[in-house]
């Protein structure tokens, strides 16, 4: 079992993926192996705690659109419920979605990682 | 040269997915933020479309649409909006800009290429007619010019000239106007403006078509009563001018053609005709034709007298025995006189 069928199983719709990769495996696997620093770079918790809900809402919007074009679906939806909150000036309920959905990015993460 | 793409996205994983998609079609450009895309589009004529992400650090994309809009870049290149951001206030803002689609990330992908090309398409046929037009309006306005010129030149020709005063008063004119207008504010002009001035000049002395032969040809002085007949030239060329089709010429040529013809022959001491106006009461195109027409017809030869040479006509003109003319449009033709002499010495050599 390789990278592209272990995120399938953690729920990444990969065939829709591969099919905005254009079919280009390979192509898909390098882009999926710079997500970890892409997620480090936009650190959302931190702005979250600080009191910085801008930084936090650009962060997790920046995010939202790079998981979405890897179609790690239910991380995007995560992160989705998440900006939508913080647009919404909710940041308490944006953090608690968060908490939520960074067992899932963890997953998704250290299973990158690996391939790495 | 090919065509070039211009992906503009902090991300990298988005920018290699456009790449991807364009890359077999067009040169691809990468910028990681809006400044850097400001200066692609500066420098690289080959763009020919702009895919721009809206949050993005150092400049964001909502700037980087303003500054286009602002130089009136977003006219002639497509941009296409990508953002995951769904804010309605944001994406009016970004078509009131000028932006031509919104599209949404995650992307699809057979979507974003039909719309893409498709606009790409419409920019490069809507581009060519515009360079088709602006062909076509530049030679129209050369052949107006040219019809006008070759009426003075018949006009001149009656007048046992050869054509070339009213060339001669054109550069002339062009020269002194463009001199006036860099030495003096209140009389600061552009250049395409001086450049319709001088070719309304040329038709000054349209008028003289409506002269008698005796009086217009008369080798020697005109007796008071001829003067008086002479002098409605003037007016008698705005009449002819009154009478022309509306386009046959350009409406800012013509304007300034009517002005002319009227007052080339006021002075700036209110004693010239035809309705004795004084200083700045005149247009200063017509000012400067004045001083270009009376230079023009002291350095040449005429049935009633000899030329002058350069030295002479300009010492005539400062004199006020031409008749007084501004102070600084004189100021401006002495700083020119040099290269009028040098410009005389040619035409006769």
């Amino acid at each position: 079992m390789g990278m592209i069928d272990e995120l399938k199983a953690l729920g990444a719709d990969t065939d829709d993926a591969l099919t905005r990769f254009m079919g280009n495996t390979e192509l898909f696997e390098r882009m999926l192996k710079k997500l970890p620093k892409v997620v480090e770079e936009a650190p959302v918790m931190p702005y979250l705690k600080s009191g910085d809900p801008d930084m936090a809402m650009t962060n997790a919007h920046t995010l939202k659109g790079v998981i979405g074009n890897l179609s790690l679906t239910p991380l995007y939806n995560g992160y989705a419920e998440v900006v939508d909150l913080l647009r919404d000036e909710k940041p308490e309920k944006a953090a608690a979605q968060f908490e939520k959905t960074l067992s899932l990015q963890n997953d998704i993460l250290e299973c990158i990682k690996k391939y790495m | 040269m090919k065509n070039s793409i211009l992906i503009v996205d902090d991300q990298e994983i988005n920018r290699v997915l456009l790449a991807e998609l364009f890359k077999d079609e067009y040169n691809i450009i990468e910028a990681e933020n809006g400044q850097e895309a400001l200066d692609i589009i500066n420098e690289d004529d080959s763009i020919i479309a702009v895919m721009l992400d809206l949050i993005m650090p150092v400049m964001d994309g909502m700037s980087v649409l303003s500054e286009l809009n602002r130089t009136g870049k977003i006219y002639n290149i497509p941009v296409f909006i990508i953002t995951a951001a769904d804010n309605m206030q944001m994406l009016t803002g970004a078509y009131n800009l000028g932006a031509v689609d919104i599209i949404s990330k995650p992307f699809r992908m057979c979507f974003i290429k039909a719309r893409i090309s498709n606009i790409v398409e419409l920019y490069r046929h809507r581009n060519e007619l515009v360079d088709i037009v602006d062909e076509s309006v530049e030679k129209m306005s050369k052949i107006n010019d040219k019809m006008v010129e070759t009426l003075a030149t018949l006009i001149e020709f009656r007048d046992c000239e050869s054509g070339e005063h009213v060339k001669r008063i054109k550069n002339i004119t062009i020269k002194l106007m463009t001199k006036v207008s860099e030495m003096f504010r209140e009389y600061r002009l552009d250049k395409s403006t001086i450049a319709k001035i001088g070719t309304a000049s040329i038709l000054h002395d349209v008028g003289k078509i409506a002269i008698p032969d005796n009086i217009l040809k008369k080798p020697g002085r005109l007796t008071p009563e001829e003067f008086e007949i002479m002098k409605i030239h003037t007016v008698k060329g705005c009449d002819i001018l009154a009478q022309m089709p509306e386009d046959i010429m350009d409406h800012e040529v013509y304007r300034f053609s009517y002005d002319i013809c009227r007052h080339h022959h006021e002075r700036w001491d209110g004693r010239g005709y035809p309705d004795g106006l004084k200083g700045d009461e005149v247009s200063i195109w017509a000012q400067v034709a004045a001083v270009a027409d009376v230079f023009d017809a002291l350095t040449s030869p005429r049935v009633y007298k000899a030329s002058f040479n350069v030295e002479t006509a300009v010492k005539m003109i400062n004199n006020g025995e031409c008749g007084q003319f501004n102070p600084k449009v004189l100021e401006a033709f002495n700083s020119i006189v040099d290269d009028l002499v040098k410009k005389h010495s040619e035409e006769e050599e």
